[in-house]
């Protein structure tokens, strides 16, 4: 990465690709096959390959909105859910309805690594997560006392994690059986992960503010002093910092210690915007987090030290609503509430 | 509050009304209107009447404590998810109308429009129509804690179902209505019909559109020779207190409303530390406030609004050059301290 380019025309310009998709971007998914997925708010998937970097195809996935969308554990499919109650499998040859809840909207979908086992899939319709094996059997349903606001596994597989009404819950897995294990915060919890060593487990909150456990003795960690509702959250390469939207600029929580974010400050970094961030993502390799802006802009910051790169510029208009690193690191996706999209490959 | 470009937001209308009063008629009247327009229709109990419209979203009522300390700052968590997801649609709505379930209390409704800042970016509350049994009304207003809390919040009030009492019932309906909210419009209906202008676009909530707090059986044409004494704390009504979780006297459970009038230019300081202090202790019985405020060496009209202690004001338009000047500030809550908000209102005239 350069150092602070501030004087260059913005990444987008020398090094990105842009699109126009007409539609509230609602989720980017990377495939294995080299395809980047967008789905979008008129329901449709938008493919697009990444070596010719042309939309080669579209998918209606959706009758409404595609809500959700996560990559398959193998990472060959797509998986969206949408406000029309149906779970849909996306692949370049067509589409599939896997299931349906009818009059229920599946807002969330989470899935396992596909290593060790071959993985399988949740999804939230109203205050149930289903959950599916790696041949869309359904293996469990589980009942939450609220809607659910998010879902989350564990880097194993082994554990779910739920945010609704009041805090959360954890689910382990013990053989067929799944064990739940209750985390109680007042307040409504919008959405959920956990810290990638499996040791925490944070949400975002209705409020401006994040609330995490420390899973083993369920100590609350509150962070709070955000100027708006926390949208997105990340970990950083290593899982060393909690990167987060809700502030003028990327908002980090550390992760490291055995307290961790415990009585520790936040760093903010960059030099920010008079705006504020909607969407963050976090490199998987280097510590580098994309930080996009409820005016459109899209910056690079440095974790470790001082250093921002502007990737789109704030006049371009439009609240980024969808942002992610390719899994290798080589491009970075953006897609926005008017339907502008684009791709940038990361000079090295 | 946020304040972004009018005309950007679609308007909600939240329709309440006791069980069986007729919202779904109501909803069926406005959809099926040859109005050409595209409506979003949230329902949170699907009824023996279908909806008519091509989006129909269900969901249940959910009620959140915002985690800041406030009690009654509550939101409906189902809207802040439900617009939410609306809004990535790609068809825009030119309204959506919310259907709330017979004993839904109106508040959380209402504050989810000023507590939750995507949904206040993305949509305006435009106001509350409350659905009436003429018939029922009575009972329901001595039984149910909710039934006078939607007959308070209202901004509009169809009082439905008129063929089924005779005149002087409806007279002493229409009364009791006016005792406990003189501001609503009352529209005396049957079968719900009633053209959806009178519904829609009221802009209830908007500074903008607060030009007069007259009540309005005043500005209203038709004719009403009984008593509308606003305080109603001699009325000798049966309360049951089924629905009442608060202990103290029986008059908790009295809504009434109190309208404040001065005619010298108030302190804006003064005003505006009395009217935080007192929606901070007493926003819980306030239910709703609204206010058209004189300020010293100000040109233009100071107009407030709140919904319990949630607040909004702004400047708006000029008073004119031979326009009589004046301040005029009304609450309709939960046994109100008359005698004190008269005081406090008194002591904000400017020295």
């Amino acid at each position: 990465m350069p150092d602070t380019t501030t004087e260059q025309a913005p990444l987008l310009h020398r090094f990105g690709k842009t699109y126009h998709f007409d539609a509230f971007v609602t989720g980017i998914v990377f495939l294995k096959t080299n395809h980047i997925a967008y789905g979008l708010g008129d329901g449709t998937i938008r493919f697009i390959d990444l070596t010719t970097q042309q939309e080669i195809l579209s998918h209606q996935a959706h009758q409404g909105a595609c809500l959700s969308m996560v990559v398959s554990p193998d990472r060959s499919a797509i998986l969206s859910g949408g406000d029309d109650g149906r779970l849909v499998q996306s692949q370049l040859a067509g589409t599939k309805a896997l299931t349906e809840v009818p009059g229920k909207w599946i807002d969330h979908l989470a899935v396992t690594p596909f290593s060790p086992s071959p993985g399988f899939y949740a999804l939230a319709a109203a205050k149930t997560v289903h959950i599916y094996d790696n041949n869309h059997q359904q293996m469990t349903s589980l009942d939450h006392p609220a809607t659910v606001g998010g879902i989350a596994f564990d880097d194993k597989g082994s554990r779910l994690a739920v945010a609704h009404y009041g805090g959360a819950t954890i689910w382990r897995r013990d053989g067929r059986r799944w064990i739940s294990s209750r985390l109680v915060w007042s307040g409504s919890h919008t959405s959920i992960m956990f810290s990638p060593d499996g040791k925490y487990v944070i949400t975002t909150m209705q409020e401006a503010a994040l609330h995490g456990w420390r899973l083993f003795d369920k100590t609350d960690m509150r962070m709070t002093g955000y100027p708006a509702k926390v949208k997105s959250m990340a970990f950083t390469a290593g899982g060393t910092h909690l990167v987060t939207s809700g502030a003028d600029r990327p908002v980090c929580w550390p992760f490291v210690g055995a307290k961790g974010p415990m009585g520790q400050k936040p760093l903010q970094l960059g030099s920010g915007l008079e705006s504020l961030t909607t969407q963050v993502a976090a490199h998987s390799q280097h510590p580098v987090v994309a930080a996009g802006y409820r005016n459109g802009a899209i910056l690079l910051d440095l974790v470790d030290r001082d250093g921002t790169i502007a990737v789109r510029n704030d006049d371009a208009g439009g609240a980024i609503t969808a942002l992610a690193f390719s899994p290798d690191g080589q491009f970075l996706a953006f897609g926005t509430e008017d339907g502008a999209a684009g791709i940038i490959t990361l000079p090295n | 509050m946020p304040h972004p470009t009018p005309g950007s937001q679609v308007p909600v209308t939240v329709l309440t009304g006791y069980l069986g009063a007729g919202k779904t008629t109501l909803l069926n009247r406005i959809l099926s209107e040859d109005h050409g327009k595209k409506y979003a229709v949230i329902v949170n109990e699907f009824g023996e009447i279908g909806i008519d419209n091509d989006l129909v979203v269900g969901s249940d009522e959910e009620v959140f404590e915002m985690n800041n300390g406030c009690i009654c700052c509550t939101v409906r968590g189902d809207l802040v998810r439900i617009i939410g997801g609306l809004m990535k649609r790609k068809e825009r709505f030119d309204a959506i109308l919310v259907e709330t379930t017979g004993l839904a209390d109106p508040a959380p409704v209402a504050q989810t429009f000023f507590a939750d800042e995507d949904v206040a970016e993305k949509t305006r509350l435009d106001a509350v129509v409350t659905v009436a049994d003429a018939k029922h009304l009575a009972l329901r207003l001595n039984d149910s804690r909710e039934a006078k809390e939607q007959i308070a919040f209202a901004d509009v009030i169809l009082l439905n179902k008129t063929d089924l009492v005779n005149s002087t019932e409806l007279t002493q309906v229409e009364a009791r209505i006016r005792s406990i909210n003189p501001y609503a419009k009352v529209i005396r209906t049957n079968k719900c019909a009633v053209d959806s202008k009178e519904i829609l676009d009221r802009g209830a909530f908007s500074l903008d559109r607060i030009l007069t707090l007259e009540p309005d059986f005043l500005t209203h044409d038709y004719t009403d020779e009984h008593d509308h004494d606003q305080d109603h704390h001699h009325h000798d009504h049966h309360h049951s207190h089924g629905h009442d979780h608060h202990h103290g006297s029986r008059h908790d459970d009295e809504i009434g409303s109190l309208s404040l009038r001065e005619d010298r230019p108030l302190d804006p300081d003064k005003f505006g530390e009395w009217i935080r202090t007192t929606l901070a202790d007493q926003g819980a019985k306030i239910l709703r406030s609204k206010g058209i405020l004189q300020f010293r060496g100000e040109a233009q009209r100071y107009v407030l609004q709140a919904v319990h202690m949630m607040m909004d004001g702004g400047f708006t338009a000029a008073w004119g050059e031979k326009e009589p000047r004046y301040s005029r500030f009304v609450f309709i809550g939960r046994d109100l301290d008359h005698d004190k908000l008269r005081a406090g209102f008194a002591s904000c005239v400017a020295d």
